[in-house]
């Protein structure tokens, strides 16, 4: 009796006919990678416990700190707000820099990058599925953080907008982990250099993204990093929304505008990704250096 | 910003030497190979967190002159008051090499997760010893834990001898300092006294706690464990 799977779905007269797949297998079988490597993101949320502690308390110190720093000053409560939501943001700036931009180097350095390349699929669906393993992850920590926070500090939000706030925050998620998959193949160019990178990558972006204040404060490098970083021009638009009621005009486009710049830099960042990627991976087969560890 | 600055210190001397636990044992497997070597292991240990410290250094002196510099932040050199900043700063680095030498001990114990350990301990830290705001914010069980903490007076006291006049962090009205001593802000001999005293019940602490993680891991075999790849 025929068997019917992914793989044998069709009768074939040979080996070689089997071997070429039809559009259906193709999808299928990325589909399943993308599923594959989001498994063990999303079954890990809670299975190293210490991580789930870190990674909610690490955000939770730091922006408690901010929040002490501006009740000294007496700065308006709103500001305690724009605290808070930069706090709980920061656990998917960091998920992106460490699991997203970082990872490729560690697959290789633990030997899957070769895997990688060398199984009958997409490379795109293993960064497809870091990606909405990281974001399921990240999620529960932003979540936690945000509802802490909000509670212990009396954080009052004053929504005006729900939908494009949500739509806001959906993508500047799909912005942040497109920039991160892009980034994934540039830091496996630069080799040992990668954790140095992702160092580099987390208090700075952190200050020019206004993560603790709004980024138009900064005039002209606030307006650099609202055209370049998803985080900056996310936070930005998710705090006018937020708290509708807050200090006055930053000098920042309106959400609307913010949306659509996010909606660009999603859509750059993932053909970039695919590109550098394609090139990744013609160099791998070419060159067959790329996996060499120790680069 | 004088805060941010000083930072640097306890950050790179807290994970530096609970990180080159990790590093030896976990990534280059030689921590065996430093234990059974004729020196001292708790000298060794302390040889790399003063290295790990002259990092912070570097970083704690960069941003004081961007401070000073780019924001513009007034400092008078010749109002400095020297003495005290030289006692204050021998008296604070002891305390965060101590500290260091805690998150060692832990680390000895814990699996190579253990990286965002001295993170977290750092971060906790900032938030009780008025390093970016003054301790009077903070609800008064905090502020008697910042009072506690030879990190306090350390900052409190850099700040005094290189900001002479500025404002303090320690004690401002309302603060629980205030409240105890009955006065607003504490002399420089009052700073001196505390953070020997509270830089003293740390050192000590630090190393019966890392005699205790010495003994423990000899016995349960820690030394040449590896938890990851």
């Amino acid at each position: 009796m025929a068997e019917t799977s992914l793989y044998v779905h069709r009768a074939t007269r040979s080996p070689a006919e089997a071997a070429n797949w039809d559009r259906r297998q193709v999808i299928l079988n990325n589909l399943r990678s993308v599923a594959g490597r989001a498994y063990p993101r999303v079954r890990g949320i809670s299975r190293e416990k210490s991580w789930l502690a870190f990674e909610i308390l690490l955000p939770f110190l730091s922006t408690s700190a901010f929040v002490f720093v501006y009740r000294a000053l007496k700065a308006p409560p709103e500001y305690i707000g724009f605290v808070v939501l930069g706090g709980a943001m920061t656990a998917f700036w960091l998920n992106v820099v460490w699991m997203m931009a970082a990872q490729l180097y560690w697959d290789k350095d633990q030997g899957n990058l070769e895997l990688f390349f060398a199984a009958p699929m997409d490379v795109m669906s293993v960064l497809f599925g870091m990606a909405i393993g990281g974001l399921v992850m990240s999620s529960t920590r932003a979540a936690a953080v945000l509802l802490i926070a909000t509670v212990l500090y009396g954080v009052q939000f004053a929504v005006s907008q729900w939908f494009l706030l949500l739509l806001v925050f959906f993508l500047t998620l799909s912005a942040l982990y497109g920039m991160g998959m892009a980034l994934s193949s540039l830091f496996l160019m630069w080799g040992r250099e990668a954790w140095h990178l992702t160092q580099l990558m987390v208090e700075p972006v952190y200050f020019i993204s206004g993560l603790n204040f709004p980024v138009g404060r900064l005039g002209m490098i606030g307006a650099l990093a609202i055209a370049t970083i998803p985080l900056a021009v996310g936070l930005d638009a998710m705090r006018q929304l937020a708290f509708a009621t807050g200090p006055g005009p930053t000098g920042t486009p309106p959400p609307a505008v913010e949306a659509l710049i996010l909606v660009v830099m999603t859509v750059v960042f993932i053909w970039v990704a695919r590109l550098m990627l394609r090139s990744l991976e013609r160099r791998a087969r070419q060159e067959g250096r790329l996996s060499a560890r120790g680069r | 910003m004088l805060g941010s600055a000083l930072w640097a210190f306890v950050i790179s001397g807290m994970s530096g030497l609970a990180q080159s636990i990790l590093e030896d044992r976990e990534r280059y497997r030689m921590l065996k190979y430093l234990y059974v070597s004729p020196s001292d292991f708790i000298v060794v240990l302390l040889g790399r967190g003063v290295a790990r410290i002259g990092v912070g250094a570097m970083g704690a002196l960069i941003t004081l002159i961007v401070g000073i510099v780019v924001l513009g932040i007034r400092f008078d050199i010749g109002a400095v008051d020297w003495p005290l900043l030289v006692l204050v700063m021998i008296g604070g680095l002891a305390s965060i090499v101590a500290f260091g030498i805690v998150m060692a001990a832990v680390c000895m114990q814990t699996r190579q997760e253990a990286w965002s350990y001295p993170e977290a301990a750092a971060g906790a830290l900032f938030l009780i010893v008025g390093a970016v705001f003054p301790l009077s914010v903070l609800p008064a069980a905090a502020q008697v834990l910042g009072l506690l903490n030879p990190l306090t007076w350390w900052l409190g006291g850099a700040r005094q001898a290189l900001f002479p006049g500025g404002q303090t962090s320690i004690g401002g009205p309302g603060s629980l300092f205030a409240e105890v001593f009955g006065h607003d802000r504490p002399t420089s001999g009052e700073i001196i006294v505390a953070l020997l005293l509270t830089g003293a019940l740390v050192t000590l602490a630090s190393s019966l706690i890392f005699r205790v993680s010495d003994r423990r891991a000899k016995e349960q075999g820690l030394i040449d464990r590896t938890t990851g790849t």
